[in-house]
């Protein structure tokens, strides 16, 4: 037998490529006669006759039958050109295509059915104009569909001809048109909003969006539902209204804190149209920044995410703004025990620009200044939200949007008045007493904003540029006057800490053909992390000045996204997104970097129900020092660095969706999570220790949390709600504490549930109740005490005992539950709508654990002293609200 | 930096206070299923060389005991030097200090101390003492800075010259005191009082670590070679002219200089009883773990070795 060498295998195939190539080079390409230039001296008339005219000139020959559509008068721009561009002047208005036979141009018709055509346009809201994101799209005879993207865009291959298409979305009536297709071609939709108690009209083979979505734990916050939710002191929250779905959990009652999966509060990645907020609490957690007012879409992602989203572990809170009425102003009005808000939105320019405004403030200041202008000591607290959208349509193609939030909480006090002469300050004739005081500040806040540029490239290619800035800030300050009898000085501290992110991106959407979308795009964030830093002023009348600053430098951090995902159809019943996010963080001395595979696939089992699996794999860069165990405006942004390394999680998860009827579904999704590189203080160690270097405080470790979560959801008719559980394990270890031995997660919560339910009575009246259940939170507390002696080099321990903790979280605060009614009641007026909103918030007075802690009790009687374990429990008895809104 | 941890408590927690008081809250006991884990033994030792031994052997108790800890019958402690037994004895019942007076290590000793009780449960604990560091010099330099009320104060810069040892980590403790005589209704007194010096040189706190106005906890002179470690460094002390000049009706003045090497667990053991103390109980903190470095029961057997130095202020 002959052994044929691989190298003369590649020689032979060589000389048969080069030997294919010389043949094909001897004969005219057809092309060839295509894009040889000519030149015509007759530049309008009707198809034949110019058509002739090139035959004549160029000696070339057109063939073509009487099916090919002749236009009357063609207008050509140039006299020289290849002669395609000719060709396809005179047929821009019709479909054909040329074939060549030697200097012979055959020219056929082309079938409509057999032209591969794209539709595309926006899904908005038929009165707002806003856009309507994951709208159903669906072309009833070809049986294909899509859905609008996070700016309402769609994007839809549809071969020629007859087609019927539907568009629908929760809340709102469907559309459908009927069209013949003969070209690429834009159609929006206007889609009407639906009376609450009017039934739904659905399309017979309409298969619903999350059934048909790939999406594992991604959950659509039925805004419309939470808008209605009992509220505490009737501001509704959107972070406490997201607590209530299944895999998300609260910290201590009443804060804001998210618990996903087992995961921290800064394992959330919470997006304000594309910008990362950093703190989401006001008043020290009690509320959430969010004005409802400015909300357009909330989707909340746990899990099987998607390529696109990167830079934490545990969840993506995606929360998108009002863009602004494009037709009319309209706007509302609300005044509340504790806040009062506003809210206007409409055109600047009609179906051009226009903008989105919200604003909500605290009146608590405002409301005690009559009676606190009088005394010479008086605290303030006050806290607002401004939120401002504007977007303008330069073309059909272009379109600019411009965010905005600022918000921000401020705690003032102002004390020891004295009064002292002019002229100690000035120095200057004649002396006049005058009133100096002492002034305590604290505040914090984010400032974001965002300009994102839409561009349609192409009728399947979409593409979004975005610049985002995002700041976080606390500071606390101090002015203090000091007196001695000829001179004066005023000496300020302030101390301050955040984060600020300067961040491009771009994202790209590409729509190949049906039930096939690629996503890619990239970023880059600059961070500047401020650890802490003091600055000290001091002044004398002497006019001597001093500053000193003081504490942590500025960090500064380059982290870098890249990403590609593709959303495609493999059969009629099976749907994959498949995607890798690729991240690197420079801390300036080190780089860390991560590939991170993404996939998610759905199987249709029924059109009402279908199967999804995921993974996902996760890393995160940046982590919160915390000042406590409960979330504060205090803690700390600080990124990686040569000790500390990013934390990293992947995650599982297989579910199930079944859309039980219109509107009504249900779902179901076990997961299992792994989390590596987790940090925590050392035993022993806390963030009031300045000693210490921060990264030297931390010790790294590892988790996993798995659990069931079910969640049943009706959104639509006259009662509505849903009611969801989890159960869920999650456990910590790490070598330094709890002696090497694993722990209960902070948030190992096994159970958890909640009811919410809402019913319409009529266009005048609706009532709502929330119920919501928490099995105990886990709770280190000591379990012994032991003699602590003096030290022979310490002056001032007091405590002639110490306490010992056995296990780290090794008990469980008692169960959480609660209920809270509201009811709403509308009616209409010339100028539009008023809304009394009553409730009460913890309707059976429920006392909810919010800490526990041990205390001696003396009997007043006996004298007998006992120990005992003691809870603490905030809004242990009903508590009412009212609010009053007027919507115009 | 003036700002302590109480003002900006005061600052910031204010709010929640506020919040909880107008939105009221309550409190009531609860039973959980808490295990009693008292009845270990407690043994501690802080070892000085050339100093007589102290020793405390009590017992822990369960966290709803009211009382504290519990004294012990029939202990007795168990004594290694350098890895050789020297003897058992008998602790003296119901006190929470033994003394043995005739008993004294010497510095780079390795002691191990065990303990046992009727139950004859053994704990033991180990410590190497430290040896001393010598304070190599002590200088002032007079100078004007910004007091804490703004005005220029007149300072001494006191500078204590020490040469840390490079091959291990080293802990340090320093101790400022002022020794006068004065007369008091016609009879001459003899004071010592500790001087609470700010603790601005770089081996206190960390300057690149968040801010020292936002609440620093007061470790009383503990500090670490991590910045200094094999360096000749001088420490940078501020004080108060007054301790210098003199004063009418003192005389005999003198600045004395504590300076302690610290074993580890000594180190240790201290710096979190005064991380546990500053947090005072407070829940919404993670508790504190006290270090502990005694086998099979609870406490510290740990050392510390003084250098003294002193500067004499003249008199009138």
């Amino acid at each position: 037998m002959r052994m044929v060498y691989p190298t003369k295998r590649v020689s032979l195939l060589f000389l048969l490529i080069a030997f294919t190539a010389l043949l094909a080079a001897q004969q005219p390409l057809p092309q060839d006669l295509l894009s040889k230039e000519i030149r015509v001296t007759m530049l309008t008339g009707d198809a034949v006759t110019l058509l002739k005219h090139i035959e004549e000139k160029e000696n070339i020959i057109f063939s073509y039958s009487n099916k090919v559509c002749l236009p009357k008068k063609v207008i050509f721009h140039q006299n020289r050109a290849p002669l395609k561009y000719f060709l396809d002047q005179i047929f821009a208005s019709c479909y054909v295509e040329y074939k060549i036979r030697d200097n012979k141009v055959l020219i056929t018709p082309i079938k409509t059915s057999d032209l591969k055509l794209t539709i595309r346009g926006y899904v908005r809201d038929g009165i707002t104009g806003e856009v309507l994101i994951r709208a159903n799209i669906y072309d009833f005879y070809g049986s294909k569909g899509t859905i609008s993207n996070d700016y309402g865009f769609y994007s839809l291959s549809l071969n020629g001809g007859s087609a019927s298409l539907g568009c629908s979305y929760v809340g709102y009536s469907a559309d459908q048109k009927l069209i013949e297709l003969t070209g690429d071609t834009l159609i929006n939709f206007n889609l009407m909003p639906m009376p609450e108690l009017e039934e739904i009209p659905v399309f017979a083979s309409h298969i619903p969006t999350d059934v048909r979505s790939t999406r594992t734990g991604t959950i659509d916050v039925p805004l419309n539902q939470i808008r209605n939710i009992p509220s505490f002191l009737g501001e509704v929250d959107l972070i406490k209204s997201v607590q209530l779905l299944p895999g998300v959990q609260s910290g201590n009652e009443g804060f804001s804190g998210m618990y996903v999966r087992g995961g921290g509060p800064d394992q959330n990645l919470i997006l304000l149209d594309d910008i990362p907020v950093y703190n989401v609490e006001h008043l020290l957690g009690f509320f959430s920044i969010f004005n409802p007012d400015a909300i357009n879409k909330v989707t909340v992602i746990k899990g099987g995410f998607p390529a696109q989203y990167g830079g934490r572990l545990s969840s993506v809170l995606d929360i998108r703004m009002f863009e602004g009425n494009q037709e009319k102003l309209k706007g509302s009005a609300s005044l509340g025990l504790l806040s009062s808000k506003i809210a206007l939105d409409g055109p600047l320019i009609k179906n051009k620009t226009s903008f989105s405004t919200s604003f909500r403030r605290t009146y608590y200041d405002i409301l005690t200044a009559p009676f606190e202008n009088d005394k010479d000591e008086r605290s303030n607290y006050y806290f607002f939200d401004l939120n401002v959208k504007l977007n303008h349509q330069f073309s059909p193609r272009n379109r600019i949007f411009l965010s905005n939030y600022w918000g921000r909480d401020d705690l003032s006090s102002r004390y020891n008045f004295k009064q002292v002469t002019q002229a100690i300050i000035t120095g200057e004739e004649p002396e006049f007493d005058l009133a100096l005081n002492d002034e305590a500040k604290t505040g914090w806040g984010n400032l974001v904003s965002a300009l994102r540029w839409n561009y349609l490239i192409s009728d399947k290619l979409f593409s979004n540029l975005t610049i985002t800035f995002s700041d976080y800030k606390f500071a606390t300050s101090q002015e203090q006057n000091y007196y001695l009898t000829d001179s004066w000085s005023n000496i300020s501290r302030r101390y301050y800490s955040g984060i600020r992110d300067l961040n491009a991106k771009i994202d790209v959407d590409y729509f190949p053909a049906n039930g096939h979308q690629i996503k890619f795009g990239g970023s880059y964030t600059f961070h500047r992390f401020f650890p802490g830093i003091d600055v000290m002023k001091t002044e004398l009348s002497t006019n001597q000045k001093s500053d000193t600053t003081l504490g942590g430098k500025a960090i500064n951090g380059n982290e870098y996204h890249a990403y590609i995902q593709d959303e495609m159809n493999l059969s009629s019943t099976i749907k994959v997104n498949m995607g890798t996010h690729f991240s690197m963080y420079n801390t300036g001395s080190k780089n860390y970097y991560s590939v991170e595979p993404r996939l998610s696939m759905r199987i249709l089992m029924t059109p009402s129900f279908s199967v999804k699996a995921a993974y996902s794999l996760m890393t995160q860069y940046i982590h919160l020092l915390n000042t406590a165990n409960m979330s504060l405006p205090t803690d700390l942004w600080l990124p990686v660095s040569e000790r500390i390394n990013p934390m990293r999680a992947w995650q599982t998860a297989l579910g199930g969706e079944w859309e039980i009827d219109r509107g009504f579904s249900f779902s179901a999704e076990a997961y299992y999570k792994e989390l590596s590189n987790l940090i925590d203080y050392k035993d022993s160690q806390s963030f009031f220790d300045f000693s210490t270097s921060w990264d030297n405080k931390l010790t790294s470790g590892d988790g996993n949390s798995y659990g069931l979560e079910l969640l049943l959801h009706k959104k639509l008719g006259a009662w509505s709600g849903w009611a969801g559980y989890t159960y869920s394990i999650s456990t910590s270890h790490f070598n330094q504490i709890n002696n090497g031995k694993a722990f209960r997660s902070n948030n190992d919560r096994r159970h958890d549930a909640s009811i919410f339910l809402s019913y319409i009575f009529n266009s005048r009246a609706d009532a709502s109740l929330t119920w919501a259940f928490g099995s105990g939170k886990p709770v280190t507390l000591p379990s012994e005490k032991y003699f602590a002696p003096p030290l022979p080099t310490s002056s001032a321990i007091s405590s002639d005992y110490s306490e010992s903790f056995s296990k780290r979280n090794g008990y469980l605060m008692p169960n959480f539950h609660r209920l809270d009614v509201g009811m709403n009641f509308h009616k209409e007026k010339s100028w539009g709508k008023r809304t009394w909103s009553l409730g009460i918030m913890n309707l059976y007075g429920r006392q909810n654990p919010f800490f526990l802690y041990f205390s001696d009790n003396k009997n007043p009687s006996s004298g007998e002293i006992t120990r005992s374990l003691k809870q603490f429990s905030l809004f242990p008895f009903p508590l009412p609200y009212i609010r009053y809104t007027i919507y115009f | 930096m003036g700002m302590n941890t109480s003002a900006w408590f005061r600052i910031v927690f204010t709010a929640k206070l506020l919040a909880i008081i107008a939105l009221t809250s309550c409190e009531k006991d609860i039973r959980l299923n808490i295990k009693d884990e008292g009845g270990k033994l407690v043994l501690f030792a802080f070892i000085q060389p050339d100093s007589s031994l102290n020793i405390s052997l009590t017992k822990s108790t369960g966290i709803f005991s009211t009382s504290s800890y519990h004294l012990i019958q029939n202990g007795t402690i168990r004594l290694y030097r350098n890895g050789f037994f020297t003897g058992d004895l008998p602790y003296p019942n119901q006190t929470t200090w033994g003394n043995w007076p005739s008993i004294r290590f010497k510095q780079g000793d390795t002691v191990k101390i065990g303990a046992y009780d009727d139950a004859e449960n053994l704990v033991t604990g180990t410590t190497v003492i430290p040896y001393s560091v010598p304070i190599q010099k002590i200088d002032t330099i007079r100078e004007t800075i910004p007091g804490n009320d703004g005005f220029p104060k007149i300072m001494m810069n006191l500078g204590i010259h020490l040469t840390d040892e490079a091959l291990n980590n080293n802990y340090y403790q320093l101790h400022l005191f002022d020794e006068y005589w004065k007369v008091e209704n016609n009879i001459l007194v003899h004071h010592y009082d500790t001087i609470s010096f700010s603790k601005d040189d770089k081996v206190f706190y960390n300057q690149d670590q968040a801010a020292t106005s936002f609440g620093n906890i007061d470790f009383q002179g503990l500090f670490t070679d991590q910045k200094i470690n094999g360096l000749n460094h001088r420490l940078k002390i501020n004080l108060p002219i007054s301790y210098f000049e003199p004063q009418p009706e003192i005389t005999n003045r003198h600045l004395r200089i504590v300076l302690y090497h610290l074993s580890e667990d000594y180190y240790l053991y201290m710096r979190s009883r005064i991380i546990s103390n500053a947090y005072g109980g407070m829940p919404i903190f993670e508790p504190v773990k006290i270090h502990n470095n005694v086998s099979q029961g609870k406490g510290v057997i740990a050392s510390l070795t003084a250098t003294k130095a002193s500067l004499t202020i003249k008199q009138p």
